[in-house]
C-alpha cells in the first residue's frame, strides 16, 4: 500500500493498463468488490503493481487510515463529484480512443508490436464467462448454505401430540418433500430435530444426547406451546418449562398443535435463518 | 433367563442372554415408550416395559381449573379420539350436575364421536402397515381420508386436533349450515378408504405372515389383564358399552360388534377395520334422525358449573378400549379429583406376556397391534 | 320425553342403595365386614376399611354370585385430613353388574395390601398410586416406580400438599432487563404459587 501511494503524483494511469489488468485478473470476485467500495477511490489503480494483486492487498484502507470527512457529508451522505476514472478497477466510459503510448514495462498487452494507430478496447470482462458461459457467480458459503437448507432432514421424533400434526405435514396433504425435507429416524445423519410436545423432566437427558448424536451444523425446531415455554402443562413440576433450557433453539413455531402449514412456515423461517447466518455456520 | 443346556450339543453352543433397549427415541415406539428385551438368540424371553416419558399430570392440572377449562386436557390426554374423550368427561360432569343436554346436541356429539373413531382407526391402519414395512404407503392412504374428516371438524369447532367442542350439557356453538351434507360426503369418502385398506393389507401374504398367530391373547387373560376394546373383541368376547352398558343416544342405533375368533394381531386388525364401516353405519343413522332445528344447550344454563358433592366413575368406548373419568366433586367449581382411567395403559401392561416367547420383529407387531396412546398411557 | 322432563335433580351426598342391590349381595357374603353402602351417580359404593379391603376384594372376585372378574379402575385419593383411599372399580361380565369399593388408608402409615393377586391388572395401577400418593401396597411382586423417575420420588405429585411449579423466566436476563422480565411474574405477588397451596 505505502509503495503505491509514493508512485501515484509520478505515473498517471491510462485508460488501457486499467483494461488490460482487469481482463488479465483472476480475482475478478475480490476485485469487483473493491472497486464498489468508494472511499478507494484516493488510492492508486493496482495496475501499477507487477503482478495483479491479489484481494487482500487491495483492500481499502481501515478507518483509522482515511482522511476525516467533513462533518456535512456525513450528515446529507453525499460525496463530492468525482471523475470515473478516478476510480480504480472501474473503465471509464469505452469512448477512448486510446492512443498507445510506448511503455516497454507495461503489463498485459505488449503494446509496442502494435502500429500506431487508433485501437478500439471492449469492454472489460472477466475471462472465465468468456469461456464458461452462464456460470452463476457467487461465494462459496452461500452455495454450501444453499445446499444445506434444500435438503434438510430431520429426524423422526414425536413426543406428544403434535407429533401427529408433523406427520400430517410429511403424508399426502402437505407433502414437506416439496422442501427437500425428508424424515429419517436415525440422530447420526439428521440436520434437523423437531422438538414436538411435552418435554419432562424424565425425558429431558434422552432429548439433549439425541441432539449430541447430531452431526454438525444442526437445527433445532420447537414445534408447539408444550415445547416452547411448557405450554399447557408448564404448572406441572415435572415438565421442563420450555425445550431451550436444555438445547438451543432456533425457530419456535407457535399453537397448540400447530397447524401443518404452520411448520412448513417454520421450515422456510429455518431456511431463511440458515442463508442469513451462512458465515457463520461452521 | 436361559434355558438350562441339557445336552452335550446344547452345552457346546450355548448362547449368552443380549439385552436390547428399543426407545424412548425409536419410530416403532409410536412416541416416548421404552422397553427393553432380554433376547436369546431371536426369541424375546423377557420383556421390560419403561413408560413415563410422558407423564405430565393432567390429572393434577384438571384439580385447579374450572370444569369447563378442564376439557382441554382431555382432548391433549387421548389425542387420536379427542372427542371420545371429551364426551366421556362431559357426560361425567353432567351426571353429577344433574344437566340434560337437548336431543339436537346429542346427534351432533354423537356423529363427531364416531366420526372420531373412524379417524383414529385410520391412523391405526396406517402405522401399523408402516410397521410392518408397507414403507409410507399405508400412511399415506390412510392419511388421505383422514384429512377429510379432520376439515369436517375444523369447519365444525375450529381446530384440527384439539377441538374442546363439546360442553356439559351440549356443544359450544352450533354445526355448520351443510353439516348433514358434509358429514355424508365424508361417509362416502371414509368407506371408499376403508376398501382402499382392505385392498392393500388384509390378504397380502407377507402381511398375514407377519400377524397370524402373533401375541395370541386368551379371553381369559385379557379380562385379567384389564385389556378392553377391540383387543378385547379380537380374543372372542362380544362386549361394547355402547350396546352392554348404552350411554348417551346409542340405544336408539342399529350396529354389529365384530369379533374376533383367535385373539392374535390379524384379528385386532380386522376388527379395528369392521368397526370403521359399523361407526359409519352409526352416523349414517344419526344423520337422518338428527332434527335440523332445536336449541344446543338447555335452557337456564348456570354461569358457573358447581355440581353436588359426590362421585361419579363415568365410562366410554374408546377406540382402543374403556375409557373412564372418575370426577369426586365436593361442591366447588373445581373437581376436587379427576382420575383417568385410560385404556392404552391397561392394554400396554399386557405386553410382556403376548410379547414373550416370540421374534423380535414380532415385539414391534404386536406393539403397534396395541395401539397405544402414549399421552394417555402416562397422562 | 323432553329435556325438561328428562332433567334430573342435583344428586343429593347420601342416599342408600336400594333393596336388591350388589351391596346386599356384598353383606350376605361378608356378613362380619363392616361395610357403608351409598348409592352413586352410576354405581353402588362400598366403603370399608383398608385392613379388609383385600378380603372384600378377593371374596369379589371368587364368589359366584358376585364374580367380578375385571378391574376396570384403581386409583388414590387423597381426602387431606381424613386420610388416603384406594379407589376399586369392579365389573363383572358374568353378571353384568358394577360396584365401586373404597378402601380407607391411614394418612400416617398408608399402607394397604396389594390387589396384584387377584387380578393382574392392578399390578400397574397399584405401582402409579404409589408414584403419585406414597400408598404402600403390601405384597407387590415389583413395587419399582413406573411413571416418575426413580430418583425423583422425594415428594407424591398427586397430593393434595404438593403445590404447582412456579413460573420459570422465559426468556433469562440476555434479551435486557425489560425483555427478559416479560411474562414474568415476579415472586412474592401472589400468582407464582397456587393460592390454595399457599394457604397450607
Amino acid at each position: 500500500m505505502e509503495v503505491n501511494e509514493e508512485r501515484q503524483p509520478e505515473q498517471p494511469v491510462s485508460a488501457e493498463e486499467v483494461a488490460a489488468a482487469a481482463e488479465a485478473s483472476p480475482e475478478d470476485v475480490a476485485g469487483e468488490r473493491v472497486a464498489q467500495q468508494p472511499e478507494a477511490g484516493a488510492q492508486p489503480p493496482a495496475s501499477r503493481d507487477p503482478q495483479p494483486a491479489a484481494a487482500g492487498q487491495e483492500r481499502p484502507p481501515r478507518a483509522a487510515e482515511r482522511p476525516p470527512r467533513p462533518p456535512a457529508q456525513a450528515t446529507t451522505g453525499e460525496r463530492p463529484p468525482r471523475s470515473t476514472s478516478d476510480v480504480p478497477g472501474r473503465v471509464p466510459e469505452p469512448a477512448a480512443v486510446a492512443v498507445a503510448q510506448p511503455r516497454p514495462e507495461s503489463v498485459g498487452v505488449r503494446l509496442e508490436n502494435l502500429r500506431l494507430t487508433p485501437v478500439e478496447i471492449e469492454q472489460p470482462k472477466a475471462l472465465y464467462r468468456s469461456v464458461l458461459p452462464g456460470i452463476l457467480q457467487v461465494p462459496a458459503d452461500f452455495i454450501i448454505a444453499a445446499a444445506r437448507k434444500s435438503s434438510l432432514w430431520p429426524m423422526t421424533f414425536g413426543l406428544a401430540c403434535c407429533a401427529i400434526e408433523m406427520i400430517a405435514t410429511y403424508m399426502s396433504h402437505h407433502d414437506l418433500d416439496r422442501f427437500g425435507i425428508v424424515p429419517w429416524p436415525s440422530p447420526r445423519q439428521c440436520d434437523v430435530m423437531i422438538v414436538a410436545g411435552t418435554v419432562t423432566k424424565k425425558m429431558a437427558p434422552a432429548v439433549k444426547l439425541l441432539y449430541q448424536q447430531m452431526p454438525n451444523p444442526k437445527w433445532v425446531i420447537s414445534m408447539g406451546a408444550c415445547a416452547t415455554n411448557g405450554g399447557p402443562y408448564t404448572r406441572y413440576d415435572r415438565v421442563l418449562q420450555g425445550v431451550d433450557k436444555i438445547i438451543p433453539v432456533d425457530v419456535y413455531v407457535p399453537g397448540c398443535p400447530p397447524r401443518p402449514e404452520a411448520l412448513i412456515d417454520g421450515f422456510v423461517a429455518l431456511q431463511n435463518k440458515i442463508m442469513e447466518e451462512r458465515s457463520r455456520v461452521g | 433367563m436361559a434355558i438350562e443346556p441339557e445336552t452335550q450339543v446344547e452345552r457346546e453352543f450355548e448362547t449368552q442372554d443380549l439385552f436390547v433397549n428399543i426407545g424412548p427415541q425409536h419410530p416403532a415406539t409410536h412416541g416416548v415408550f421404552r422397553m427393553v428385551l432380554e433376547v436369546d438368540g431371536e426369541v424375546v424371553r423377557n420383556l421390560i416395559p419403561h413408560i413415563g416419558y410422558m407423564h405430565r399430570g393432567g390429572e393434577k392440572l384438571s384439580e385447579h381449573m374450572d370444569y369447563r377449562q378442564a376439557i382441554g386436557y382431555q382432548d391433549r390426554t387421548e389425542y387420536l379420539s379427542q372427542f371420545n374423550a371429551e364426551l366421556c368427561y362431559v357426560l361425567a360432569v353432567e351426571k353429577l350436575a344433574g344437566l340434560v343436554p337437548p336431543e339436537r346436541a346429542e346427534y351432533i356429539r354423537i356423529i363427531l364421536t364416531e366420526l372420531n373413531r373412524v379417524s383414529s382407526h385410520f391412523m391405526f391402519l396406517g402405522a401399523f402397515g408402516t410397521d410392518l414395512g408397507v414403507f409410507g404407503t399405508s400412511f399415506t392412504y390412510a392419511f388421505r381420508e383422514r384429512e377429510h374428516i379432520l376439515d369436517l371438524f375444523e369447519e365444525v369447532s375450529g381446530d384440527r386436533l384439539m377441538y374442546a367442542y363439546f360442553r356439559p350439557g351440549g356443544v359450544a356453538w352450533d354445526v355448520p349450515r351443510d353439516f348433514k351434507d358434509r358429514v355424508r360426503w365424508v361417509c362416502k369418502q371414509a368407506l371408499v378408504g376403508a376398501d382402499d385398506m382392505d385392498k392393500l393389507l388384509t390378504d397380502n401374504e407377507i402381511f398375514i405372515a407377519r400377524t397370524r398367530n402373533i401375541g395370541k391373547l386368551s379371553i381369559e387373560d385379557a379380562i385379567d389383564y384389564g385389556v378392553t376394546g377391540p383387543m378385547l373383541r379380537a380374543s372372542g368376547m362380544k362386549f361394547d358399552l355402547r350396546r352392554d352398558e348404552p350411554y348417551s343416544i346409542y340405544d336408539r342405533f342399529d350396529f354389529d360388534i365384530p369379533v374376533g375368533t383367535n385373539g392374535d394381531c390379524y384379528d385386532r386388525y380386522l376388527v379395528r377395520l369392521q368397526e370403521i364401516r359399523e361407526s359409519i353405519r352409526i352416523v349414517e343413522q344419526a344423520v337422518e334422525q338428527m332434527p335440523d332445528e332445536g336449541p344446543i344447550l338447555p335452557e337456564r344454563m348456570p354461569r358457573m358449573l358447581r355440581p353436588a358433592a359426590g362421585e361419579v366413575y363415568m365410562r366410554c368406548e374408546d377406540p382402543r378400549g374403556e375409557y373412564g373419568v372418575y370426577i369426586i366433586s365436593k361442591g366447588a367449581t373445581q373437581p376436587y379429583r379427576c382420575r383417568i382411567r385410560s385404556p392404552s395403559f391397561c392394554n400396554l401392561s399386557a405386553l410382556k406376556h403376548m410379547t414373550v416367547g416370540h421374534f423380535v420383529a414380532d415385539a414391534v407387531t404386536i406393539l403397534g397391534a396395541t395401539d397405544i396412546v402414549l399421552c394417555s398411557v402416562d397422562r | 320425553m323432553s329435556p325438561e322432563e328428562r332433567r334430573a335433580p342435583a344428586q343429593p351426598a347420601v342416599v342408600a342403595p336400594p333393596e336388591g342391590s350388589v351391596a346386599d349381595l356384598f353383606k350376605a357374603a361378608l356378613p362380619d365386614v363392616e361395610m357403608t353402602a351409598i348409592q352413586g351417580a352410576l354405581d353402588v359404593l362400598l366403603i370399608v376399611d383398608g385392613k379388609d379391603a383385600h378380603r372384600v376384594l378377593e371374596t369379589a372376585k371368587h364368589h359366584p354370585a358376585l364374580a367380578f372378574d375385571f378391574l376396570r379402575n384403581l386409583c388414590g385419593v387423597d381426602y387431606e385430613a381424613e386420610g388416603f383411599e384406594v379407589v376399586y372399580h369392579l365389573y363383572s361380565y358374568k353378571h353384568r353388574h358394577n360396584v365401586t369399593i373404597r378402601a380407607k388408608v391411614p394418612r400416617e402409615d398408608p399402607r394397604i395390601q396389594t390387589a396384584s393377586d387377584i387380578w393382574r391388572a392392578a399390578d400397574w395401577h397399584e405401582r402409579e398410586c404409589r408414584d403419585m400418593f406414597g400408598i404402600v401396597f403390601e405384597g407387590h411382586p415389583n413395587l419399582v416406580p413406573l411413571l416418575l423417575p426413580e430418583d425423583m420420588l422425594d415428594h407424591f405429585p398427586l397430593r393434595k400438599d404438593n403445590p404447582l411449579a412456579p413460573l420459570e423466566e422465559w426468556q433469562g436476563e440476555a434479551l435486557g432487563p425489560e425483555m427478559g422480565r416479560a411474562g414474568h411474574i415476579p415472586p412474592g405477588s401472589g400468582f407464582d404459587v397456587e393460592p390454595s397451596a399457599e394457604g397450607e
